[in-house]
């Protein structure tokens, strides 16, 4: 309080007083007067000061200013922009809906059936696990390095020949979809022999083999045990003693196939192709059933 | 006379030379300006009251612009530094009111 009652009471400098009563008792008039050298020099260095800072504080002002309206033409050209992206997206929906409505709302449904058909999408369901395992003893190698000049360990090797039988049972007996060893079988595999391995989708294979197949749980195992595929592997394993074991399963989940895109093959009058294949037929005819030269 | 024309003449050198003031000093440059907005309008009221003294007002306009200066450098450092600022401007604020209001009084007898 007594601060500020200072403040507002004596706002003048007490100095001028002071030297005003010095000054009178040396018998000087009070006031110095206007017109010593000192006051014009101080008056042209205050002068200086509000120019300076008149000037200094004012020129960033119009580069400020010319940020200032970039920015907000930028906004604007991005809020027009935007209302008009939200348009577009409007008209493109409707567009999307009306063609759903032209080809028929199960498009969708269509083309994920077909995906999981040809083997383009992950599919998964109840099924039939078959693992083959070498024979014990046959896994080794001769002293030459070729199983296949010993007679006693030849047929305990599975081959690629009998995947190549069981897949093609499986298919037979109404398998939708066959995988071996996590390689989905599509429209471009292929199940041969290189040397030891056998190599499905390119892709050699450990032992053991496992050739997954997924289908009606009630028929195709019953199907398959029937089929010549089901008499094969029950001489596999009594014959030559193949380690055979065949489960089904409520749930078996296969990968989409790797490399599906053709190059060269192209579409027969797309339109026309797409209206006439819309119903995937049983997939009775892959690769995998045309023998490759492969056969030892 | 003298001193409005040394007033003048500082505005135009400064209008017309532009001088470039450092970046870290130009934070000071409103505090100065109002420091010495003060010791001018004590100045013209020492003068309508008779006791004007030139060696009082200068000495009082170096050591205003310095002292404001200085506290609001101490005031950044400490990094209370708009605070202080407000602080320093309120102070001023009010004594140049106070000052122009007995000025008014001197002119218009009001």
């Amino acid at each position: 309080m007594t601060l500020i009652r200072e403040m507002m009471e004596r706002p003048l400098d007490p100095g001028y007083a002071a030297e005003a009563a010095r000054r009178e008792g040396t018998g000087l008039p009070p006031s110095t007067g206007l017109r010593s050298p000192r006051l014009a020099v101080m008056a042209v260095v205050l002068g200086l000061l509000f120019s300076v800072a008149a000037v200094t504080l004012n020129r960033d002002l119009p580069a400020l200013a010319s940020t200032r309206a970039t920015l907000i033409r930028q906004i604007t050209a991005e809020r027009t922009s935007a209302d008009r992206r939200s348009v577009q997206i409007g008209t493109l929906q409707s567009e999307v809906s009306a063609a759903e409505a032209r080809h028929g709302e199960d498009l969708a449904g269509q083309l994920a059936g077909l995906e999981a058909a040809t083997g383009a999408l992950a599919v998964t369901g109840p099924g039939l696990v078959i693992t083959l395992d070498d024979a014990p003893g046959a896994g080794g190698t001769d002293a030459d390095g070729n199983p296949r000049t010993n007679a006693a360990t030849a047929g305990g090797t599975v081959q690629s020949r009998d995947i190549q039988i069981i897949t093609n049972a499986l298919w037979q007996a109404g398998a939708e979809a066959v995988m071996v060893n996590g390689q989905r079988l599509s429209a471009r595999s292929a199940i041969r022999f290189a040397g030891d391995a056998i190599l499905v989708n390119f892709r050699p294979l450990n032992r053991p083999y496992v050739v997954s197949a997924i289908g009606d749980p009630a028929s195709l195992p019953a199907d398959f045990a029937a089929s010549t595929g089901g008499s094969y592997l029950e001489a596999l394993g009594s014959n030559f003693g193949i380690k055979v074991d065949t489960t089904s399963k409520k749930s078996v989940t296969m990968p989409a196939a790797t490399a599906l895109t053709t190059s060269d093959a192209q579409p027969v009058q797309p339109a026309q192709a797409s209206a006439t294949s819309t119903s995937p037929s049983t997939p009775t005819s892959t690769p995998t059933s045309t023998p490759q030269g492969d056969s030892p | 006379m003298i001193p409005v024309i040394g007033l003048i003449v500082g505005i135009a050198i400064g209008v017309f030379l532009q001088p470039d003031v450092p970046l870290g000093l130009q934070p000071y440059l409103p505090i100065a300006v109002i420091a010495a907005l003060d010791a001018v309008f004590g100045a013209v009221r020492a003068v309508l009251d008779g006791i004007f003294n030139d060696k009082v007002f200068v000495i009082s306009f170096l050591s205003n612009v310095v002292v404001a200066a200085f506290i609001v450098f101490l005031g950044d450092k400490l990094g209370v530094g708009s605070q202080l600022s407000t602080g320093v401007v309120v102070v001023l604020g009010v004594r140049i009111f106070s000052n122009v209001a007995s000025i008014r009084r001197h002119l218009f007898h009001a």
